[in-house]
C-alpha cells in the first residue's frame, strides 16, 4: 500500500455511508487523505503497522470510528486505542446511527473524544461532516505525536 | 319347652276313672295332656313328643312303673322331666324306692286332687326356672382324678362345675360364689365334709344351699355323722354315676330349697305326716282316721324305715311308736333330733305304756309331745294340730327372721354397693382427667419421664417408649438407654449439653435424633427441668420428650418448596432478563442498521438532485423528491418507534413536580409547531403531582402537539388545559368509557385534561385513539407516525393510571388522564418543596 500521508482513518463499513462521507469532504475543499477501511480489524492493523499495513507509517490526525463493524467492534477498537500508549491520545470521534444512551455512556468512559450521531436526513448529515472535519483538522490542536519516535509517556494515557 | 306353649302332662294310670279325672284336672289348670293305660303306651308317647310333667302309677299291667322311671331319668331327653309317682303302694320301701330312682314326687292313692296340682304346678316352675341357667355345684375333694372325673360327669349333665381341694377353701367359696348346691368329700384333710356342712348350715343365710356328702365305702357312723351335721344328702362313691346323678337332681328341686318360697304355701298344702309304727293294723287305722283331716300319710314300718325315707322326702310332722322291735322309738327320735336338717319336724311319740318314765324318756329323746295310744283319735288329731300349728308358727318365724336379716343383707349389700359407687363417682373427675391428660399426650407424641439423680434411676411414660420405637416397658428405663436410642452423631453432643445444663441451668431444650429398632429416623425435643437440694446439687429432672417427627417432615417440605420457588423466581428473572437483553439488542440493531440504507436513499437521492438536476426529466425529478419524502417519514417512523421502545424500558424516576411548569415547558418545545398559528392556551388549575417529569413533559408535549395540528383549519385555535372540577367529574362519570373505571371519580385523584376546538375524532374509533401506528386522519390531512398517543398511554400506564379521549368529529377533542391512585400522590403541596422541573 502506498504510503500516502493520511489526515482521517474512516472506519466504516457501510460503503454508502463511506461514499457520503467522502462526498462532503470533497465538496467541503477540506484535506481529504482519508484513509477507509472497512472493520474493526483493518482499522487496529492500520493503527498499530500490522497485517497488511505492516510497511504504513502514517498516524490519521482523527479517527471517525463506527460503532457496529464486523470483525472487531467500533468499542473494542476504541478500547484498543486508548490503551495502546502509541495510540491512546489520538483524537476519536465516534460517529454511528445509534442514539442509543448505552453506547454514548460506554464511549465516553472508554475516552471518545466525541460521538456523532449519523442524522438520517442527508443536508443534516453533510452538515455535520462538514463541521466535523473543520473542527478537528482546522480547529482543533493534537499533542505532536509520531509512532515509534521515542518513549512514550505512559503517565498521559488515560486508559 | 317352649315359653308360648302349653305345658304338657303325661299320665300313666291303668286306671280309667284316675286317668280321667286328672285329665279334667290338669287341663283345667291349663295343660295339655296325653293318658297311657299300659307302660307300651306310655313309651310310645315319650318316643313320639315331650312333656313337661309325668304322673307314674307303679302297679302297672305291663310291668313296673319304676322301670319306666329308670328309663326317663337314663334317657338324655327326658331326664330333667320332672315326675310324680302316684301309688296305692303306701309302703316306705317302694316310696324310697321311687325317690331314689329319681321320682320327684311319690303321692299315694287315694290322692288329693289340689295337693297333687299344686306340687305339679311347682315342678313344673322349678323345671322352668332351672332351665334358665346352669346350676351352679360346688365340689370339694381331695383326690385330683375324683375331682375330675366327677366335674366331667357333672359339666356333661348340665351343671356348671366349681372344684375345690379343701375344706377351708370349700367354705370360702361356698360364700363368695353361692352355688346351688354343695357337693363335699367327707374325709379331706383338715375340716372334714361333716364340718364343711355343719358350717354351712349353722349359716343363716347360706343353711337353704342343699349339701350333699360322698363317703368312699358304706360306713353307718359316717352317715350318721353327715345327717347329724345336717347333709340334705348321703351318697357312696361307688354308687352308679347315674344314681348320684339322680340324686342331685333331687336335691336341687327339693322344697326345702326354696323354703323361703314355699313356707307362705304350708298351710295351703296338706301335711305330710309319717307315722312309724310296728303294727300294721294300727298304721293302717290311724292313716284312715287322719286322711279323713286331709292329711297325707306315709307309714313305716320301723325306726330304720323311717329314717330311709326322711332322707329322700320332707314331712311335717312325724308320729313315733315308742316300743319297736330293733330300733326303738326313744332311739329313733335321738337321730332324729339329732340331725339339723329333720330337727325341727315335730315330732309326737305314740305309746301303748301310759306311765311318767316313758315320757320323760320321750321329752328327753328330744320328742315335741307324748300321746297315750289309749287316747281319742281326737285327742291325737288336736295335739297333732297344736305341733304343726307351732311347727307353722316358728317356721313362719324364722322366715321372718330371715328375710329381715337377708333384707338387712341386702341394704348392707346396697349401701356398699352405693358406697362404691360413690367412691367411684368422686374420683371421676379425676380419671376423667386422668384419661384426658393420657388421650392428650398420646395424641401429641408427648412422653413424659422422670430421672431420680441420687438413686440414677428412671421411669418413662408409655408414650415416651413409643416415642423411642419401643413397647411400653420393653426395655428398662436408664440414662444409657436413653443414649443408646439416639442417633450416634448427636449422643456425645447431647451428653454434653445435659451434663452443662446439670451445671448451672434451671432446665434444658434439645432437639435429637431418635433411630428407632427398625431404623427409622425419628426427630424429638427433649426437655428437662431440673429440682435441686438446698445446697444446689441436681437431685432429680423431670421432663419431656415430643415427637416432632411430622412437623420437621413439614418444615422440610416447606424448605424445599421454598427452595424451588426460589429457583424459579431465579430462572423467571434470568429470563426475564434475557427477553429484556435480546430486546435490547434488537432496538439496536433497529436503531443502528435501518437509518443507514434510510440515508444511503435520502443521501443519494439528495446528491442526485444537488447535482444532476439538469440531467433529469421533471416526471424524473418529481420521482425523485418522492422516493426522498417516503425516506424521511421513514425515517420518523424509525425515530418514534425506537423512543416509544425506549420508553417501557426506562426507570421511572418520580419527585414532586409542578405540572404548571411542566405545561409552560412542553408549550415550549412545540415552537416551531406553532410557528405561524394564532393559538390560545387556557391553563387552569394544576395540582402538584409525584411523577417523572421528562416523561410527564413528553406526555404534555404529544398530547399538545396533537392538540395544535388538529386544530389548524381553525382560525383561532383554542387549547385548555387543566384538571377537572367537582360538577365536571360528576358529568364525566355518566358517559364515562368502559375502560374507564368508576373508582377514579370517587376517589379524590386528579383528572387531567387537554381539550381542543379542533377537527375532533368519531367516538366510534376511540379505541384504536392510542394503538401504535393508529391514525384516525389522512396522511395527507395531517402528517404524523401514529405513536404519539401510544407513548402517551404507555407512559401514564407505568405511572398508574388511566388515560382515555372525548371527541366529536369537527367538535374538538378532550384526552383525560390520571396519574395513578391517591396512595401514589402526596396531596398537601407546599411551594418550597416543589423541585424546579428538569
Amino acid at each position: 500500500m502506498a504510503a500516502q500521508p493520511v489526515d482521517i482513518l474512516l472506519v466504516e463499513d457501510n460503503p454508502d455511508d463511506a461514499q457520503l462521507t467522502l462526498h462532503v469532504f470533497q465538496k467541503s475543499n477540506m484535506p481529504n487523505r482519508v484513509q477507509v477501511v472497512e472493520d474493526g480489524a483493518d482499522a487496529l492493523d492500520f493503527l498499530f503497522h500490522a497485517g497488511p499495513y505492516v510497511d504504513q507509517e502514517e498516524t490519521p490526525r482523527v479517527v471517525l470510528l463506527d460503532l457496529k463493524l464486523p470483525k472487531v467492534s467500533g468499542l473494542e477498537v476504541l478500547r484498543q486505542i486508548r490503551s495502546d500508549p502509541r495510540t491512546c491520545k489520538m483524537p476519536v470521534v465516534v460517529l454511528t446511527s445509534s442514539r442509543e444512551d448505552a453506547d454514548i455512556e460506554k464511549c465516553y468512559e472508554l475516552g471518545v473524544n466525541s460521538y456523532i450521531v449519523k442524522p438520517v436526513d442527508f443536508a443534516q448529515f453533510g452538515e455535520s461532516v462538514r463541521q466535523l472535519g473543520l473542527y478537528w483538522l482546522v480547529l482543533n490542536r493534537s499533542p505532536h505525536k509520531q509512532i515509534g519516535a521515542g518513549e512514550p509517556d505512559k503517565n498521559n494515557c488515560a486508559r | 319347652m317352649e315359653k308360648n306353649m302349653k305345658p304338657r302332662v303325661l299320665i300313666v294310670d291303668d286306671s280309667l276313672t284316675v286317668r280321667m279325672d286328672l285329665e279334667e284336672a290338669f287341663e283345667s289348670i291349663g295343660f295339655a295332656t296325653n293318658a297311657s293305660e299300659t307302660l307300651a303306651a306310655a313309651r310310645k308317647a315319650l318316643a313320639e313328643r315331650s312333656f313337661s310333667l309325668i304322673i307314674l302309677d307303679v302297679l302297672l299291667p305291663d310291668g313296673d312303673g319304676i322301670d319306666l322311671l329308670r328309663e326317663i331319668k337314663d334317657a338324655s331327653t327326658t331326664a330333667a322331666v320332672p315326675v310324680i309317682l302316684l301309688s296305692s303302694e303306701a309302703e316306705v320301701c317302694d316310696r324310697v324306692r321311687g325317690l331314689n330312682t329319681g321320682a320327684d314326687e311319690y303321692m299315694g292313692k287315694p290322692y288329693d286332687r289340689a295337693n297333687l296340682l299344686a306340687r305339679a304346678r311347682q315342678l313344673v316352675k322349678i323345671e322352668v326356672q332351672s332351665a334358665v341357667s346352669a346350676p351352679t355345684l360346688l365340689l370339694i375333694d381331695d383326690s385330683v382324678t375324683f375331682r375330675n372325673e366327677f366335674q366331667a360327669v357333672l359339666e356333661s349333665a348340665g351343671y356348671h362345675v366349681i372344684t375345690v381341694e379343701n375344706g377351708e377353701e370349700g367354705l370360702r367359696t361356698i360364700v363368695a360364689a353361692h352355688p346351688n348346691a354343695v357337693i363335699v368329700d367327707g374325709v379331706l384333710p383338715g375340716i372334714d365334709g361333716a364340718a364343711v356342712i355343719r358350717r354351712v348350715k349353722d349359716d343363716l343365710t347360706l343353711r337353704d344351699t342343699p349339701c350333699l356328702l360322698l363317703t368312699a365305702e358304706e360306713s353307718t357312723v359316717e352317715e350318721l355323722r353327715a345327717l347329724e351335721a345336717g347333709a340334705d344328702a348321703y351318697v357312696r362313691k361307688s354308687l352308679d354315676i347315674d344314681l348320684i346323678l339322680a340324686r342331685i337332681v333331687a336335691l336341687l328341686r327339693s322344697p326345702g330349697l326354696h323354703g323361703g318360697e314355699l313356707a307362705g304355701a304350708g298351710l295351703l298344702v296338706p301335711k305330710k305326716i309319717l307315722a312309724v309304727d310296728d303294727s300294721p293294723t294300727y298304721l293302717h287305722e290311724l292313716a284312715e282316721e287322719l286322711h279323713k283331716e286331709g292329711y297325707d300319710i306315709i307309714a313305716a314300718r320301723s325306726g330304720k324305715e323311717a329314717l330311709e325315707l326322711l332322707k329322700v322326702e320332707q314331712v311335717d310332722c312325724i308320729l313315733l311308736d315308742l316300743v319297736m322291735p330293733e330300733l326303738s322309738g326313744e332311739e329313733t327320735c335321738r337321730i332324729i333330733k339329732k340331725t339339723p336338717t329333720w330337727r325341727n319336724i315335730p315330732l309326737l311319740i305314740l305309746t301303748a305304756v301310759e306311765e311318767t318314765k316313758a315320757m320323760v324318756e320321750s321329752i328327753n329323746a328330744g320328742a315335741d309331745d307324748y300321746i297315750p295310744k289309749s287316747s281319742d283319735f281326737e285327742v291325737l288329731k288336736a295335739r297333732l294340730r297344736a305341733q304343726l300349728r307351732r311347727k307353722h308358727f316358728e317356721d313362719e318365724y324364722r322366715s321372718i327372721h330371715e328375710r329381715l336379716l337377708r333384707k338387712e343383707i341386702e341394704v348392707t349389700h346396697a349401701k356398699a354397693a352405693q358406697d362404691i359407687a360413690e367412691t367411684r363417682a368422686s374420683f371421676e373427675p379425676l380419671l376423667r382427667n386422668e384419661a384426658w391428660l393420657n388421650n392428650a399426650v398420646r395424641i401429641a407424641h408427648l412422653g413424659a419421664w422422670d430421672w431420680d439423680l441420687v438413686k440414677n434411676t428412671q421411669s418413662w411414660s408409655d408414650e415416651q417408649f413409643r416415642i423411642f420405637g419401643l413397647e411400653p416397658g420393653a426395655v428398662e428405663p436408664s440414662y444409657d438407654r436413653f443414649l443408646q436410642t439416639l442417633h450416634s452423631e448427636d449422643r456425645e453432643r447431647i451428653a454434653e449439653m445435659i451434663q452443662q445444663a446439670l451445671a448451672k441451668e434451671p432446665r434444658y431444650q434439645i432437639d435429637c435424633r431418635v433411630i428407632w429398632p427398625n431404623g427409622e429416623l425419628r426427630h424429638a425435643v427433649c426437655q428437662g427441668e431440673i429440682c435441686r437440694d438446698e445446697a444446689g446439687h441436681p437431685i432429680r429432672i423431670i421432663g419431656t420428650v415430643l415427637d416432632i417427627t411430622e412437623r420437621r417432615r413439614a418444615e422440610e417440605q416447606v424448605r424445599l418448596l421454598n427452595l424451588e420457588l426460589e429457583q424459579r423466581v431465579v430462572q423467571r428473572t434470568a429470563q426475564l432478563e434475557a427477553a429484556n437483553k435480546e430486546l435490547e439488542a434488537f432496538s439496536y440493531s433497529v436503531s443502528h442498521d435501518l437509518r443507514s440504507p434510510l440515508r444511503a436513499i435520502n443521501g443519494f437521492a439528495q446528491l442526485l438532485m444537488d447535482e444532476h438536476k439538469q440531467e433529469l426529466s421533471p416526471a424524473a425529478q418529481q420521482y425523485l423528491d418522492r422516493v426522498w419524502q417516503g425516506g424521511v417519514h421513514m425515517g420518523h417512523l424509525v425515530d418514534d418507534l425506537l423512543a416509544f421502545s425506549r420508553l417501557g424500558r426506562q426507570e421511572l424516576a418520580k419527585r414532586l413536580v409542578r405540572m404548571y411548569e411542566v405545561v409552560q415547558l412542553a408549550i415550549e418545545d412545540l415552537r416551531a409547531d406553532r410557528e405561524g398559528r394564532q393559538i390560545e392556551f387556557a391553563i387552569g388549575s394544576l395540582p402538584a403531582c409525584q411523577t417523572d417529569p421528562t416523561l410527564l413533559r413528553q406526555v404534555f408535549v404529544n398530547l399538545l402537539s396533537n392538540a395544535i395540528k388538529f386544530t389548524r383549519p381553525r382560525e383561532t385555535a383554542r387549547i385548555e388545559i387543566g384538571t377537572l372540577s367537582s360538577e365536571e367529574r360528576k358529568r364525566l362519570s355518566d358517559i364515562r368509557p368502559v375502560s374507564c373505571p368508576s373508582e377514579i371519580f370517587n376517589t379524590g385523584v386528579p383528572i387531567f385534561y387537554v381539550r381542543d376546538n379542533g377537527v375532533g375524532f368519531d367516538m366510534r374509533y376511540a379505541d384504536k385513539l392510542f394503538g401504535v401506528f393508529q391514525r384516525l386522519h389522512k396522511q395527507r390531512d395531517f402528517e404524523g407516525t401514529g405513536v404519539g398517543l401510544a407513548m402517551v398511554q404507555r407512559i401514564i400506564q407505568r405511572h398508574g393510571g388511566q388515560v382515555w379521549a372525548e371527541g366529536e368529529l369537527d367538535k374538538g377533542a378532550c384526552f383525560y388522564f390520571t396519574l395513578g391512585t391517591p396512595a401514589d400522590q402526596t396531596k398537601p403541596v407546599c411551594a418550597a418543596a416543589v423541585g424546579a422541573v428538569l
